[in-house]
This record gives structure tokens, C-alpha cells and sequence, in this order.
């Protein structure tokens, strides 16, 4: 299972000033890392405007040796941050992934 | 008994002689002596003197660093209870508030790093990094789509702000030797300050 992988992304407004607004887009990851022999999940964001990045370090990317508890924090991490659609995509994804898991 | 009296006589001449050398460089050594005492004495006056500016130097620098530092802290933990509380309304003014106390507080900590001490540091830095997720937070909370679990991931932050402005008030105030006691009320038995 090393080679698998799950990615979501979403789109989200914020305003700096008043009547100004700007969109970044928000990415949830998962991959496994051969350099670390880990599977890794991370949650990023840029402003695709002005290029300007969104929680560099701000949650730290968590690593993990098997990939089931890595699927389980990556649901967490999405029901933290993410809007209901996604998270909804993300347990059906999930849900997948651990029948899959069950059955290697 | 010759031998003797040559002996006698070698040791007086011996002991003449360097009497007599003494005599005529005892001040040429006492100069020396003198020279190198007053070389070390500049020495040490020089060294003492430097460490002294540098102590000035770092009590001003400290002066002027600690107070813009902490309070950028304490308006931004201020400022983030106040936004939390007005959730679900967005407030402009206040969110750009606080990016700014954010960015100060980000620009502080480069200026100040060399003389921050690494106790303090630490939590400052910590209290920066939660201020940066406190934005990303609020900024998703108030948008358009936010998740459902976003609200207690931004009352975790300021929670987390909140602990760590008092380490930092804390500990600034160790560094600078400021004393947190409170004065006594009572009559007798003298205050504790």
C-alpha cells in the first residue's frame, strides 16, 4: 500500500480589508514518503491572487507508519478544516480506502 | 685548606657581584615591573569598560525591544477573544488589527532575536506561530464555506494564545528582573515586595 495516495481541495474567500476579498485554495494530503519511510499527512493553503501562503508550519504535517491511522487523522484533519461537501468526499474516499486496506 | 680559603673567597667575590648587579638594575626591573602592572591595569580597565557599554547597550536595546514585543502580544490576545466572541460576524477592522499586532510581532522577533534570550524566545515564537493559525482559522470560520469543525479548532488557538501570553509576560518579566509581587495590606508584618 506504500504507493497510495488521497488528496482534496477546496476553495475559500477571506477578506483582508473591507470590500476586498481574496481566495486561497486549501489542500489536504496524504502520501507516503520514502526518504522518511512514512506515510505523511499535511494541510496546506496559497492565496491564489496574491501568492501568499496560508499555514506554512501552521499545522504541522503528521506522520505515520501504517496506513490505516494515517487515513484516520486524515479524516480528522478535514473535519477540522474542511467544509461539509469535502468531508463528506473524504469519508466516502476513506471509507474506500479501508475496504481496500481490510482486503490487502 | 687552601682549597677552602679559594672556595671562601670565589663565594665572596660571587656574592659581591651579584650584589652589586642588583644594585645597579634593581630600578631598571622595578620599571618594568612597573610598566607591565600599568599595561594590564589599561587591560583590564579596557575590558571592563567594554563590558559595561555592552550591558548598557543590551539594557537599552532590552528597553526598547521587551515593551513593543509584549505589547503586540497583549493587544492580539485581546483582540482575538474579542473576534472569537463575535463569531459568526465577520469583523473587518478587528481582523486587520490583529494582523497587523501579528506582523509587528513577526518583524519584532527578527529584530530582537539576538537578544532574546532562548527561554523567551521560545514562547514568543510559539505565540507567533498561534497568532498565524488564529488568522487562518478565523479567516476560514468567517468565510463562505466553513467546516463544521472549525470553530473548536480556533477556540483551541486562543486557548492556546491565551496560555501562552501569560508564559511570555512571565518570563519577560524574570529577564528584565521586574518584580510581580504584590504589595502588602496589611498594617503589620511588612510588605512583601
Amino acid at each position: 500500500v506504500a504507493d497510495r495516495s488521497l488528496e482534496h481541495t477546496w476553495e475559500s474567500d477571506y477578506s483582508v480589508d473591507e470590500g476586498v476579498s481574496f481566495t486561497f485554495t486549501l489542500r489536504l494530503m496524504l502520501y507516503h514518503s520514502s526518504s522518511l519511510g512514512k506515510y505523511v499527512v499535511s494541510g496546506r493553503g496559497a492565496d491564489s491572487t496574491t501568492g501568499r501562503h496560508w499555514n506554512r508550519g501552521g499545522i504541522p504535517d503528521q506522520l505515520f507508519s501504517r496506513y490505516s491511522d494515517a487515513l484516520r487523522a486524515y479524516l480528522q484533519l478535514a473535519k477540522r478544516y474542511a467544509p461539509a461537501d469535502v468531508i463528506a468526499e473524504v469519508e466516502s474516499d476513506i471509507a474506500r480506502e479501508m475496504k481496500l486496506e481490510g482486503g490487502s | 685548606v687552601i682549597g677552602l680559603s679559594e672556595l671562601l673567597s670565589s663565594a665572596g667575590i660571587a656574592a659581591v657581584v651579584s650584589a652589586g648587579l642588583t644594585y645597579l638594575f634593581k630600578p631598571l626591573l622595578e620599571a618594568r615591573l612597573q610598566r607591565s602592572l600599568v599595561l594590564r591595569l589599561e587591560e583590564l580597565k579596557a575590558a571592563y569598560v567594554a563590558e559595561h557599554e555592552f550591558l548598557r547597550e543590551l539594557i537599552k536595546r532590552n528597553s526598547e525591544l521587551y515593551p513593543s514585543l509584549i505589547e503586540s502580544v497583549y493587544r492580539s490576545r485581546n483582540i482575538a477573544r474579542e473576534l472569537e466572541s463575535r463569531i459568526p460576524s465577520y469583523a473587518p477592522a478587528l481582523r486587520a488589527e490583529f494582523g497587523a499586532h501579528a506582523l509587528a510581532l513577526t518583524e519584532g522577533l527578527y529584530r530582537a532575536r539576538l537578544f532574546l534570550p532562548a527561554q523567551l524566545f521560545s514562547p514568543l515564537h510559539e505565540f507567533k506561530r498561534a497568532a498565524q493559525q488564529f488568522v487562518f482559522e478565523y479567516d476560514l470560520l468567517t468565510g463562505p464555506r466553513p467546516s463544521p469543525g472549525v470553530t473548536a479548532a480556533l477556540s483551541e488557538t486562543v486557548g492556546k494564545l491565551d496560555t501562552l501570553y501569560e508564559e511570555v509576560v512571565r518570563l519577560a518579566q524574570e529577564v528584565l528582573k521586574i518584580s510581580t509581587a504584590k504589595v502588602s495590606t496589611q498594617t503589620t508584618g511588612g510588605g512583601d515586595l
